[in-house]
């Protein structure tokens, strides 16, 4: 009905049931790829037994330290099966890396979890990006719009493709120690971190007013981007202190940054409250602590919150003092060796004096991380539709394996060689590896040498691997779905049908008619027997309703249009009053439909339409005041022999142009399906 | 030496981020997502007087979503004492609603788009709004209350679309065409003289010549315009001369009708009393000789907001304000001077004359032909004006005699009546069936 417009709820059982299918769908070929992997691995070692021993021997031997390590001794193989473990055996991972990349994988699975929750196909735009935009420019808000695009119209696939992205990039952080898999991971990690960085956070909010480190500014993802990077550079970076003087100097600007930020005048932050009115500070932490989550965490939340608005001023003094002083130390910690000799209390190296203050600097920092994170941004993942911690934790292991990279150096291991080209070529190597031979050379013989070859790699690939080859597959199983849901112009019928339900399957005579149409001409629906009719009830001057649907059934006509002439797309006036052909011809003109071949908008007597009102079961009421005039929003789908085969409730819902198109495609297969019923 | 200088840029890469952020905060505001209607123009709450009856449109609904406040016309025919509900039926009428008579007992009413409907529906009626019938208009009407207007007869309809454009129909209303547009206008001899800025009014001459009105760039010029028919159709600056003493102010025609006796303008000389220039309302008559009469001028100086919100006519050439303070102004009759109301009560939207030999509950008027008035109040260009004080509104009763206020107040309208003594008395209560949610 006009006027009686529903929106679409985030939790919508539909969605949510779809969704869970897809997941569960999903799940089930992540599963199927391990399996696969693992009895491969198994066919092929028994094939290729010597290698798959010393394989297995290499990843057991070398322990968490020698993830992805495969063969015996200081060297890599060749050709694919280099690819698969591609890293030298008995090179011992930093502790400072091994944090960072276990740390950041844990919080890569834990956010694709998060996105498993019911609501996030319909409410990650709608709870977690819109408001995101909020208060960034326009070019801002144009390119998250345009990036969300793809979640709104296909949010079904793209959720569940977020899942298993992250899952997979975490699994794949975590398998996947070192070498040319780590760092492609470590890559991955920052494309996707990136991604969401602009499209999830709109760029954390940097362009926007009021942003604060306190509330997560520049954005959690910016930081796994951060990670990434550092994870993705040659594994010598991670041998030196330098690497980790370089990474506490940046996070030492960009906390005194942030102390200047909170500091700055005339930003709201020095008063608990102003004018009657919440701070910016407290009103964030007041609406933190309204939304659903343990009830003594809400306590925690809502008393600090409390505290801050008496204590406005005292809380920021301390916020920028801390701020200051962590930035200050990880400076100082970071220049410490380049010859600032106020920080350098030894006399060279890294000096005790610069892991002092570095080690001053942690503490401090992860002890003021984790209060902001428990009173301020409450845990990341309470209130709302959370997606992820936040970034409070993402920004602690940083820094954290800055600390460590810089104070904790492994010994001098072995050269390392990633290109995986030198060691392992060889003919001794070849001989070493040759596995069985194959008789005969015909055809046959060929084929089995060539899936012999095939399989080697997978015999010599350490568990490591072939753990990092499965997460690979799983972040497939993500990206796969979203790359084709993303080409897809045309939303999901899923949103109508979550707006109205799925269309009533019907068959029996359609009652017949005879009207005129736009153009003065008659038509009856017998004279339309032999094309699959699409017919609706339309207002040509209602205000909401019937321009959307007339704007949907311009769309259906187009995505038809290559079943032109076997179809027709009927409208009938459901008004008392407005029912001319000039205002027919004004509405077609207004919605696109007077250039549509196959349109039909028909009119009559009051009599004769109301007939047809009463066949259809069209309801049909004019209402005082100023009001417009209320009729049902319905459409039939009347196959090639004049029966009723569907009839769909039209309420075009929220009006969006993902609902609009949405219905578009559901009317489009609906008339397809009766037309493929024949 | 090369590590430093890359932590250099490092550092410099995060305070420029973080600078960046901080100004961000500052310089990001966004702007309104609307422009507001200039503040002199008036709103679309307004009376029509004709020889067959009052015709008055107002809003109701009193709710801040704008798709429950609904746009009603309410008539009060000749010989009767009381409005009634008459809105045409079948759409919505959130966007507004303007309305023009061609005389007599007929009206034609346009509902301006709103929501998703792009054009504007027509209804036109001959028996007092009993019944309707309807038509279109296959476009947008501007925002105005005079951007409608029936020729005399009811032969032919202009409209001037919320583009500029401006647009004719043939009986019936059933073919419209281009007239003109505010481009179009501009580039002619008479608009190159104005400068138009933006149109506001259309309308016949009684001869059932059409008429344009608008707003002019040039101080001093009236932006009138009447339009000659033939193969390529000229315009003509029609505008009346004005007084020395606004000789140097933008001046826009903010209402124009015509009557059986001529046309009728109201015109606003300033930018309104909100920006501090001084503003002045002047009414113009146009009678069969072809020359303009100008009143005295209506000083808005003390107006606090400095807008006029809503203004009508009378079927002889009287003219009403009501203005931005909640005070009112009236001429009674061509040619007549300004003369102040008594404050009219709290939540009227407009005012009307009443009908000639109308006799009211109550109160009995002679309608315009009031005693009171002074001849003197027939004045030319030139006469001193009159200042708008916004205290001392007594004694005028008897001058405005017949003049009715309407108020709204969510979804009840009421009608006093102006009293012989000066003051206001509630006539009639009207409760509309305000169709709440039906829009939404």
């Amino acid at each position: 009905m006009p006027g009686m417009r529903s929106g679409l709820n985030i939790n919508n059982p539909m969605v949510a049931e779809a969704f869970r299918a897809a997941l569960r769908t999903q799940l089930f070929i992540v599963a199927a790829i391990f399996l696969a992997l693992w009895l491969a691995r198994l066919i092929a070692a028994s094939w290729w037994p010597v290698s798959a021993q010393a394989g297995a021997s290499g990843s057991g031997a070398s322990g968490s330290g020698a993830l992805g390590a495969g063969a015996a001794g200081s060297q890599v193989r060749g050709g694919l099966a280099g690819w698969l473990a591609a890293s030298p055996v008995g090179w011992r991972e930093p502790v400072a890396r091994r944090v960072l990349r276990i740390g950041f994988g844990i919080i890569w699975i834990f956010d694709g979890i998060l996105q498993a929750q019911p609501a996030m196909p319909l409410g990650l735009t709608s709870q977690v990006v819109q408001p995101s935009t909020a208060g960034s420019p326009g070019w801002v808000r144009h390119l998250v719009n345009w990036g969300a695009t793809p979640w709104t119209y296909h949010p079904i696939p793209v959720a569940a493709s977020a899942v298993w992205i992250q899952v997979g990039l975490g699994l794949w952080l975590i398998v996947a120690g070192q070498g040319r898999w780590a760092r492609i991971g470590a890559l991955a990690s920052v494309g996707w971190g990136l991604i969401v960085w602009v499209f999830g956070e709109s760029f954390g909010g940097i362009f926007a007013a009021g942003q604060t480190w306190l509330f997560g500014a520049p954005g959690a993802a910016l930081f796994y981007c951060a990670a990434g990077v550092l994870l993705a550079l040659p594994v010598q970076a991670w041998r030196s202190p330098r690497l980790g003087r370089q990474i506490l100097a940046v996070m030492g600007a960009f906390f005194a940054g942030m102390a200047v930020l909170q500091a700055w005048p005339g930003r709201g932050f020095w008063q608990g409250t102003g004018h009657g009115q919440a701070g910016p500070l407290t009103g964030m932490i007041q609406d933190m602590s309204q939304t659903p989550q343990p009830r003594f965490l809400a306590h925690l939340v809502s008393s600090f919150g409390g505290f801050v608005a008496a204590h406005g001023f005292a809380v920021n003094l301390v916020s920028v003092i801390v701020l200051a002083g962590i930035g200050g130390a990880f400076l100082a910690a970071g220049f410490g060796r380049a010859g600032f000799g106020w920080a350098g209390l030894g006399s060279a190296g890294s000096g005790w004096g610069s892991a002092r203050l570095a080690r001053l600097g942690m503490w401090a920092g992860i002890v003021f991380c984790l209060a902001d994170w428990v009173l301020v941004e409450d845990l990341g993942f309470f209130g709302g539709l959370g997606t992820d911690p936040n970034s409070m934790i993402p920004m602690a292991l940083l820094f954290v394996s800055g600390y460590l990279a810089l104070t904790r150096i492994p010994a001098e291991a072995p050269v390392v060689d990633e290109t995986g080209a030198g060691a392992a070529a060889g003919p001794e190597r070849d001989r070493q590896d040759a596995g069985p031979a194959v008789q005969g050379t015909g055809p046959h013989g060929r084929v089995a040498a060539l899936l012999l070859s095939a399989l080697r790699p997978v015999a010599t690939a350490s568990a490591a691997s072939i753990a990092a080859l499965g997460a690979l597959g799983v972040t497939l199983v993500g990206v796969l779905p979203a790359a084709a849901a993303s080409t897809n112009p045309h939303a999901d019928p899923l949103i109508a049908q979550a707006i109205d339900g799925t269309a009533a399957q019907e068959n029996y005579p359609a009652a017949g008619f005879t009207l005129t149409d736009q153009n003065g001409a008659p038509v009856s629906l017998a004279g339309l027997h032999g094309k699959v009719v699409l017919l609706t009830f339309l207002d040509p001057v209602c205000t909401n309703d019937c321009p959307l649907i007339g704007r949907e059934f311009a769309a259906a006509g187009r995505l038809l249009a290559g079943d032109s002439g076997r179809i027709r797309l009927a409208a009938i006036v459901a008004s008392k009053t407005y029912r001319s052909v000039a205002v027919m011809r004004a509405y077609d003109r207004a919605e696109g439909l007077g250039r549509l071949p196959d349109w039909l908008f028909l009119t009559g007597s009051v009599a004769q339409l109301s007939k047809v009102w009463h066949d259809y079961a069209v309801a049909v009421q004019t209402l005082p005041a100023g009001a417009m005039t209320l009729h049902s929003d319905v459409a039939y789908v009347i196959d090639q022999s004049g029966h009723v085969r569907q009839v769909l409730n039209m309420d075009p819902g929220p009006g969006t142009a993902v609902s609009q198109s949405s219905f578009a495609t559901q009317l489009a297969g609906s008339a397809r399906q009766v037309l493929g019923d024949r | 030496m090369n590590g430093r200088r890359w932590l250099a840029g490092l550092a410099l890469l995060a305070a420029v981020t973080v600078a960046g952020a901080g100004c961000a905060s500052v310089t990001s505001r966004g702007r309104p997502d609307s422009a507001p209607r200039p503040p002199l123009l008036p709103g679309l709450d307004t009376s029509i007087v004709t020889s067959g009856g009052s015709w008055a449109v107002a809003v109701l609904g009193g709710s801040a979503a704008a798709d429950n406040n609904f746009w009603q016309l309410f008539a009060r025919p000749a010989g009767s004492a009381a409005w009634r509900l008459v809105t045409p039926p079948g759409v919505a009428s959130n966007g507004g609603l303007v309305a023009a008579s061609p005389g007599g007992r007929s009206l034609v009413a346009a509902f301006r788009p709103s929501q998703d409907l792009v054009f504007s529906p027509l209804a036109s009626t001959g028996d007092d709004g009993a019944s309707w019938s309807s038509g279109v208009l296959d476009a947008g009407l501007a925002d105005t209350p005079g951007a409608l207007a029936a020729s005399p007869g009811g032969g032919r309809l202009l409209a001037l679309l919320s583009g500029g454009e401006i647009e004719q129909a043939g009986r019936g209303a059933a073919n419209w065409s281009a007239l003109t547009s505010l481009r179009s206008l501009a580039a002619s001899a008479p608009g190159r003289r104005c400068g138009p800025a933006e149109l506001t009014a259309v309308a016949f001459t009684p001869a059932g010549t059409p008429l344009a009105a608008g707003a002019c760039a040039r101080a001093g010029v009236s932006g009138l315009f009447s339009y000659t028919p033939g193969t390529t159709g000229v315009w003509h600056a029609a505008g009346p001369a004005l007084p020395a003493a606004v000789a140097g102010r933008p001046v826009r025609v903010l209402r124009l009708t015509s009557t059986a006796a001529g046309e009728v303008a109201l015109l606003a000389a300033g930018t309104g009393a909100s920006t501090g220039a001084a503003t002045d309302l002047l009414a113009c008559w146009r009678g069969d000789s072809g020359r303009w009469t100008v009143s005295a001028p209506l000083a808005l100086a003390d107006v606090p907001a400095g807008t006029v919100r809503a203004a009508g006519f009378s079927a002889a050439g009287g003219v009403w304000v009501l203005l931005g303070n909640g005070q009112a102004d009236m001429i009674a009759r061509q040619g007549a001077a300004w003369q102040p109301l008594p404050l009219p009560p709290s939540h009227t939207t407009l005012l009307a004359f009443a009908p000639a030999t109308t006799s009211t509950t109550g109160h009995t008027s002679t309608g315009h032909s009031s005693t009171g008035h002074s001849s003197t109040g027939h004045t030319s260009t030139g006469h001193s004006g009159t200042s708008h004080s916004g205290t001392s509104h007594s004694g005028n009763g008897a001058a405005a005699g017949g003049m009715q206020a309407l108020g709204t107040f969510g979804s009840k309208l009421t009608v006093w009546s102006l009293t012989g003594s000066g003051g206001w008395r509630r006539v009639q209560t009207v409760n509309v069936p305000v169709q709440y949610g039906s829009s939404g």
